[in-house]
């Protein structure tokens, strides 16, 4: 993967050329029903970024995340990310919602630019489930698997979902 | 349950304007979800309502949260009585049916089928054994969505979780993978309501054992099983399995609104066996 489009962004990356499955606005509006939504950007540090690059393992390439709150009753529900990154040169974008608790809640493929059989394979999800930050996270990062066919789309899901976690693990620490 | 053994070949859609597709993951395991509506609107808010059944199943059945109604029961001491929710002892009530289906290829209390004592929608632990939802849990999933989204509006619906197959207002030919060639296909199954459930030891070797004795079920092949309830589709093919080719295909022929399908591997390709009421 290049990690020059490796990056965080909420609209940056073009989908050009990808299957949209969801817009953005979609996908959040199912995520948190009747919930309000409320975007924050934070702007991490060199020091931070490298933070993060290192518990996920993966590349983070830049220090503004943009994250999108669903606020349910008054009650954050959960934190929504974007992440965009290039499977085959081709855009992909994956939606990750992190719960109040610091677990995946949610991973939701939005766009994918390649063909089908290059869409992350099930395997890859089912090993991102319920991931958490933390040791688990590292621990897990050695046990993720590729999967023969799809192997650069599948890391590609799950190197999102590791890099999702650790920006919020570091976004969380700083507040 | 053998997830990815089943590999969808044709999608007709039923008479809707829209069709929404999602691929996310559901219930440990990767979901593909296609949903037909008048409207676009309608088949997203179908699509979220099969998928938010699918997360109740979960928080009742897994065994891998400690706070599920199932791990409570698990975790309760033996002989204590808890009341049941009415969902739960309807998933168990069918677990019992799937055991006693295929003469005890099917146990949810993996080898101690004994061990739980039902009293309407009470139950106690007879003994310090526990219970597994691995074998039907995801077609007690599988049917809660598609009823969900039948009531939010669906004119159609196509998912995929881990493998299993279950629709509702649609048509599909289903693959039925090689046993051990998993990109070769050996045969194609119609379905135009209900489930197709696939169980074998081809992705993962050894993990299906027989309840009955404990030991590893021998590689022989797999087993197909269409079935209007994704449920019962999805215990029958693991109980079937257990048994193995010939005494699955005796026992199948007992069922109603079942078909089953045997793929036996063969020196030279498999041999393929079905049963149909």
């Amino acid at each position: 993967m290049s990690a020059l489009f490796a990056a965080i962004v909420a609209l940056g990356l073009s989908t050009a050329n990808a299957e949209v499955l969801l817009s953005m606005d979609e996908a959040l509006a199912l995520a948190f029903p009747g919930c309000e939504i409320q975007q924050r950007t934070a702007y991490l540090s060199y020091e931070q970024r490298q933070a993060a690059a290192e518990a996920a393992g993966v590349p983070v390439e830049s220090g503004l995340v943009r994250q999108y709150q669903g606020i349910c009753d008054g009650v954050l529900a959960g934190t929504a990310y974007f992440d965009s990154h290039p499977v085959r040169e081709l855009p992909s974008t994956l939606m990750v919602v992190v719960s109040p608790e610091g677990r995946i809640a949610r991973a939701e493929l939005l766009s994918f630019g390649g063909p089908d059989e290059h869409r992350p394979p099930p395997a890859f999800y089912a090993q991102i489930h319920g991931l958490g930050l933390g040791r688990e996270l590292a621990v897990r990062r050695k046990a993720l698997h590729p999967v023969s066919g799809a192997t650069l789309s599948g890391r590609a899901a799950v190197d999102a979902a590791r890099r999702v976690l650790a920006l919020h693990g570091v976004i969380r620490a700083v507040e | 349950m053998l997830a990815l053994s089943l590999m969808l070949v044709t999608f007709a859609s039923a008479q809707a304007d829209e069709t929404v597709e999602r691929r996310l993951f559901a219930m440990g395991t990767a979901l593909m979800l296609r949903v037909s509506a008048v409207d676009r609107p309608t088949a997203l808010a179908a699509s979220e309502a099969a998928l938010r059944a699918l997360e109740s199943t979960e928080r009742r059945l897994s065994t891998h949260r400690e706070d599920s109604e199932l791990s409570v029961l698990n975790a309760a001491p033996v002989g204590h009585w808890l009341e049941l929710s009415a969902s739960l002892a309807r998933d168990l009530a069918l677990a019992q049916q799937c055991h006693e289906l295929t003469l005890g290829g099917f146990d949810a209390t993996l080898g101690h089928p004994r061990a739980i004592e039902f009293s309407g929608t009470r139950a106690r632990r007879l003994e310090d054994a526990t219970l597994d939802a691995g074998g039907f849990g995801k077609g007690v999933g599988l049917d809660a969505a598609l009823a969900a989204a039948r009531r939010a509006g669906a004119a159609g619906v196509m998912m995929d979780l881990g493998g299993q197959i279950a629709i509702f207002g649609e048509s599909l030919e289903v693959r039925v993978a090689h046993p051990v060639r998993r990109a070769r296909t050996v045969a194609s199954v119609p379905l135009s309501r209900g489930s197709v459930a696939t169980s074998g030891q081809g992705e993962q070797p050894g993990h299906i054992r027989d309840p009955r004795t404990g030991d590893v079920v021998p590689a022989y092949g797999s087993v197909t099983v269409t079935a209007r309830s994704a449920a019962l589709a999805d215990c029958l093919a693991t109980g079937l399995f257990v048994l193995g080719g010939e005494r699955a295909l005796a026992v199948s022929r007992q069922l109603d609104e079942v078909e089953v399908l045997v793929v036996e591997r063969r020196v030279l390709g498999v041999r393929l066996a079905g049963a149909t009421p």
